[in-house]
C-alpha cells in the first residue's frame, strides 16, 4: 500500500515516525525514572525530559529538511529527468546538481543517458536520413499534387476523410471545410455517395462511377468521379474510395439562365411578331386598311424591338462562362507566355506580381504568344514587357513596346485565325469571349505602345516561390494511417494516440475573463497519430470589442488596429467550435482559456463541453507539484525551442504548447496512463492544483 | 422616345460629322443634331472618313459602331490616338451594352459612349459639354 504514495511522502512518514518513537521512547524514560525517584528531582527530571523531546524532535525534523531537499526531491527530479530523456526524447544532458548528496547515483545515471544518447544518435541519424528522403519525395508528391485543379479526396471505408487537396477545399467552403479523419458525409450529402459505393462494391466488375452530389450546407451541386481503392495503401479487404469533385453549380446555372432566356424571348416575340404580319398583311389589303392600322404596326415594332433591346441588355449583362477556368498565378502565366515564346523569341520584361488570376491559362498564353509574334513580324517590336496590375475586381495584363501600336485591322485578322494548339481549334476572339472581355491597342501616357486585355476575376496573393510555399498556399493533407481505423467517438477506453486533439491557446486583452477582458487572437492545431496535421491550423485575430490595453499589446503584440476589422467572438467562437468536432482539447493552463469561450457560450451558440487536457496538470503529473508548470519552463525541460518572435504569439505557443504535449504522451503511457480515462483519472488526483487554477478564472 | 427630343439651344458654329452605320441610325441622329442646330456631315465609309480628317477634322465625330466594325474601330483609334486629332471630338453609338464594350471604345479615345436604342436627349446632352456649348 505504502508503495503507492510518493517517495518523499514515504520518507516524511519515515521522520515522522521516527520523530514518533523518540516521543514515546523519552516519554516512558521519563515515566520510568519518575515512578522511583522522589521529592524535588521530579520537576527537574520532567524539565530534562521536555527539552530532550523538543531538541531530538527538533534535530529529527532539521535532517528530515535535509534529506528531503537532498534525497527526496533530488530522487525525483532525477527520475523526472531520466523518464524525460528515456520517453520524452530530450537530448540534453542531465543536470547532477539537485543530485550532489547522492553519490555516484546522479554521474551513473549521466553516463547511462550518454550511452543511451550515443545508441540513439546512431540510430536517429540512420532514420532521419530514411525520414529526409521520405520526406522529399512526399513534398515532391504534394507539390505535384498541389498543381491539380480538381478537387480530389481519399476516403476509408468509413467514409472517414483522410486525402485531399487545395482545391477540394477551395470546392467546399461554403459548406465545410474537410480535415482528416471528419465525416465525407458532413460535406456531401450521403444518399448518393452510399448508393454509387454500394453499387460499385456490389459489382466485381466496376471500379468507378460518374455521380452528381450536392453539398449539405449550401446546395452546390458537384460532379463526382468515384473510383474504388482496392489493396493499396494499407487498406483491408474493405476497399476506400477517391473522389474527383467538379462544382457544377455554375454550369448549370448558366445553362438554366440561357435556357430561360431563349424561351422567355421566344415567348415574348410570338405574339408581337404575329401582330406585326397580321398588321402587314392587312396593310396590303386596301380594303381593310385604313389610319389605324399604320399606327397599330408602329406600337408592334416599337413591342417588337423593346423585346429585342431587353433581351440584348439580359444577355450583355450576363458575366458567367461555361470555359473552364483556373487560378493561376500571374508570374506562372508570364513565365508560360516566355517559355511559349522559346529562347530565341523577343525578351520580355515583367516585374514581380502579387495576382492570381481567373483564367484559362494555356489558352491565354498561346494567344498572348500568337499576338506578341505577329507584331514581332509586322516589325513593329522586338523586347515587350508584360505589366499585370491591379484593376478590382479583375487585372489589367498590359503588353507594352516602345513603338507604334498595332492596327485594329492587324488584331482583329489575328483574332479571327484559330490559335495554334488550342483545342477545338478557337479562335483568338473566341479566346476572349470565352473570358468575357477584350483586347485593344492603346498609346500610354509614358508615349509607349500597349495592348490591354482586362480580365475580369483576380486575387492578390502573397509573395511565394519556393516549392514548400506552394504547397503551403494550396495544401495537400493526408494521413493514410487513418484508413484501417474504426471510427469509434468515445473516448472512454481508447489509447492516447488513437485520439484527435485540438491543441489551442488565445491572446487576451488582460487576465480577468470576468472582469470584462476579451480574446483578441485565437490559435489551433490539429494532433492526429502523433503528428501535428500540416494545413490545419487555425490562426484567427478576434475584435474584442473593447480596446486593447497597451500592457497587453506589449506582451502579445496584438494592436487595435489588427482587430479592428476582424469578426466577433461569436463568429470566432463558431468556427472553433465546428473546428474541435470530435477531438480532445489541450492547453496551457486551459481553464484560463475555456473561461472566455464558457462566458459567450450563449454569443457562439453552442457550449465547449469537449474533454480539455491541461498541460500543466500533466506536467504537475510527470515532474510534480513541487516543480516550475510555465510554459517556457516546459519547453525548456523538453527541448522544444520557441522562435523569439513567436513567443506569447497565439500560434508560437500553440505550437509549442502541442510539441510539449506531443513528448509528453509517451512519459505518460510509461507510467501506465496510457488511456484517456487514465489521464482524467491523473489528473483528478492533481484536484488541488485544478481548483487553485479554477478558483484564479473561474468556470 | 425618339422623335419627341427637343434640342434647348442650337449650337451651330461648330463642324460635326457622322460616319454611318444602318441608314435609319444614322437619319435619327443627322436629324437629332440637325435639331441641335449643327449641320452635320455624312461620311460613307472609313476611307472617306479618313480623309475628311486628314483635310478638315470636324469639332466632334459621330460613330455609329455595330458589332465590331473594323472600319468604325480603326476610325476610332486615329481619333482618339493620333496627337494630329487632338481637336476632334469622338462619340460612339454602339450597339453592345457589355461593359467590356464601353471600356473599350473608351480605351480607343471615346470621349462619350452611348447605347443603343439610341436616346436623342441623351446625344444631346453628351454633346453639348464636348462642344462648349451651355444647356
Amino acid at each position: 500500500m505504502l508503495t503507492r504514495l510518493s517517495l518523499r511522502l514515504r520518507i516524511f512518514l519515515f521522520f515522522a515516525a521516527m520523530a514518533a518513537g523518540a516521543v514515546v521512547t523519552i516519554g516512558g524514560s521519563l515515566w520510568f525514572g519518575l515512578s522511583r525517584a522522589g521529592g524535588d528531582a521530579i520537576s527537574a527530571v520532567m524539565t530534562g525530559g521536555i527539552l530532550s523531546v523538543f531538541v531530538v524532535v527538533g534535530m529529527i525534523l532539521a535532517v528530515w529538511r535535509l534529506f528531503d531537499e537532498n534525497v527526496g526531491r533530488a530522487v525525483e527530479r532525477l527520475s523526472s529527468e531520466l523518464r524525460a530523456r528515456t520517453h520524452g526524447g530530450v537530448a540534453r544532458d542531465i543536470d547532477t546538481a539537485p543530485a550532489r548528496y547522492l553519490g555516484d547515483l546522479a554521474p551513473a545515471a549521466g553516463a547511462a543517458i550518454e550511452t543511451l544518447a550515443a545508441t540513439r544518435s546512431k540510430l536517429e541519424l540512420s532514420v532521419a536520413e530514411q525520414t529526409r528522403r521520405l520526406e522529399e519525395q512526399t513534398a515532391q508528391l504534394s507539390a505535384l499534387l498541389s498543381d491539380i485543379q480538381a478537387g480530389l479526396i481519399l476516403c476509408s471505408p468509413a467514409h472517414r476523410v483522410v486525402f485531399y487537396n487545395g482545391p477540394a477545399v477551395a470546392l467546399l467552403r461554403d459548406t465545410g471545410r474537410p480535415r482528416l479523419n471528419r465525416s465525407i458525409f458532413d460535406l456531401l450529402r450521403e444518399g448518393p455517395v452510399q448508393r454509387t459505393y454500394h453499387r460499385l462494391l456490389d459489382n466485381d466488375e466496376l471500379d468507378d462511377a460518374e455521380l452528381l452530389v450536392s453539398t449539405t450546407g449550401c446546395g452546390r451541386v458537384i460532379a463526382a468521379h468515384m473510383r474504388l481503392v482496392r489493396g493499396a495503401l494499407g487498406l483491408g479487404d474493405v476497399p476506400g474510395y477517391v473522389l474527383t469533385l467538379r462544382d457544377v453549380s455554375a454550369d448549370l446555372r448558366l445553362h438554366a439562365e440561357r435556357e430561360r432566356l431563349l424561351t422567355e424571348t421566344l415567348e415574348a416575340l410570338r405574339g408581337p411578331a404575329a401582330n406585326l404580319r397580321a398588321l402587314l398583311d392587312m396593310a396590303d389589303d386596301e380594303v381593310a386598311a385604313d389610319r389605324s392600322v399604320a399606327r397599330d404596326m408602329r406600337r408592334a415594332a416599337l413591342e417588337l424591338t423593346d423585346i429585342v433591346h431587353e433581351t440584348a441588355a439580359r444577355h450583355d449583362a450576363r458575366e458567367d462562362t461555361w470555359w473552364p477556368m483556373q487560378d493561376v498565378r500571374a508570374s506562372h502565366l508570364i513565365d508560360a507566355l516566355r517559355g511559349q515564346l522559346g529562347p530565341d523569341g523577343p525578351t520580355i520584361a515583367a516585374p514581380t506580381v502579387f495576382l492570381r488570376l481567373r483564367c484559362d491559362a494555356f489558352a491565354l498564353v498561346n494567344l498572348l504568344a500568337e499576338i506578341i509574334d505577329r507584331i514581332v513580324a509586322e516589325g513593329l517590336a522586338q523586347a515587350f514587357t508584360i505589366d499585370v496590375t491591379d484593376d478590382d475586381p479583375g487585372a489589367l495584363i498590359v503588353i507594352g513596346w516602345d513603338g507604334e501600336p498595332v492596327g485594329l485591322d492587324t488584331l482583329r485578322a489575328l483574332l479571327d485565325d484559330p490559335v495554334p494548339d488550342s483545342p477545338l481549334a478557337v479562335t483568338g476572339r473566341e479566346i476572349l469571349d470565352f473570358h468575357n472581355t477584350d483586347i485593344w491597342p492603346e498609346r500610354r501616357a509614358d508615349g509607349r505602345a500597349a495592348l490591354v486585355l482586362p480580365l475580369r476575376e483576380a486575387e492578390r496573393t502573397q509573395p511565394v516561390n519556393l516549392v514548400a510555399d506552394r504547397i503551403a498556399e494550396r495544401p495537400t493533407v493526408f494521413d493514410f494511417d487513418l484508413l484501417n481505423r474504426v471510427p469509434d467517438d468515445t473516448k472512454i477506453g481508447r489509447g492516447l494516440r488513437e485520439l484527435t486533439y485540438v491543441v489551442f491557446d488565445t491572446e487576451t486583452t488582460g487576465l480577468d475573463p470576468r472582469g470584462g477582458d476579451e480574446i483578441v487572437q485565437l490559435a489551433a492545431v490539429r494532433v492526429m497519430n502523433g503528428r501535428r496535421v500540416q494545413g490545419e491550423e487555425l490562426d484567427l485575430f478576434v475584435n474584442p470589442g473593447r480596446p486593447i490595453p497597451a500592457a497587453s499589446t506589449a506582451v502579445h503584440g496584438v494592436t487595435d488596429a489588427m482587430v479592428a476589422d476582424a469578426p466577433a467572438i461569436d463568429a470566432v467562437g463558431a468556427k472553433f467550435f465546428r473546428y474541435c468536432e470530435h477531438a480532445v482539447l489541450v492547453a496551457h493552463n486551459a481553464p484560463f482559456d475555456m473561461a472566455f469561450f464558457h462566458k459567450h457560450a450563449g454569443r457562439i451558440g453552442a457550449r465547449f463541453e469537449h474533454p480539455v487536457f491541461d498541460t500543466v496538470l500533466l506536467s504537475a503529473i510527470l515532474f510534480g507539484q513541487g516543480e516550475t508548470h510555465t510554459l517556457d519552463a516546459l519547453a525548456d525541460r523538453f527541448g522544444v525551442v520557441i522562435p523569439e518572435a513567436e513567443r506569447h504569439t497565439a500560434m508560437g505557443d500553440t505550437k509549442a504548447t502541442a510539441d510539449v504535449f506531443q513528448r509528453m504522451v509517451p512519459m505518460l503511457e510509461a507510467r501506465g496512463i496510457d488511456t484517456f480515462d487514465k489521464v482524467l483519472d491523473a489528473m483528478r488526483k492533481n484536484s488541488r492544483l485544478m481548483r487553485e487554477m479554477q478558483a484564479r478564472v473561474g468556470d | 422616345m425618339p422623335g419627341t427630343f427637343r434640342p434647348t439651344q442650337p449650337v451651330a458654329r461648330h463642324t460635326v460629322a457622322i460616319l454611318c452605320g444602318p441608314p435609319p441610325l444614322a437619319r435619327l441622329c443627322e436629324t437629332t443634331l440637325e435639331r441641335m442646330g449643327l449641320a452635320p456631315r455624312r461620311l460613307s465609309d472609313g476611307a472617306d472618313a479618313m480623309r475628311t480628317l486628314e483635310t478638315a477634322p470636324p469639332d466632334l465625330l459621330l460613330v455609329l459602331l455595330m458589332g465590331r466594325d473594323p472600319a468604325a474601330l480603326a476610325l476610332c483609334q486615329a481619333v482618339g490616338q493620333e496627337p494630329a486629332f487632338a481637336g476632334t471630338r469622338l462619340v460612339v453609338v454602339q450597339d453592345s451594352a457589355r461593359d467590356i464594350d464601353r471600356r473599350r471604345a473608351r480605351a480607343l479615345g471615346a470621349d462619350a459612349v452611348l447605347p443603343l436604342p439610341l436616346d436623342p436627349g441623351m446625344l444631346d446632352r453628351a454633346i453639348r459639354p464636348l462642344l462648349a456649348v451651355p444647356a
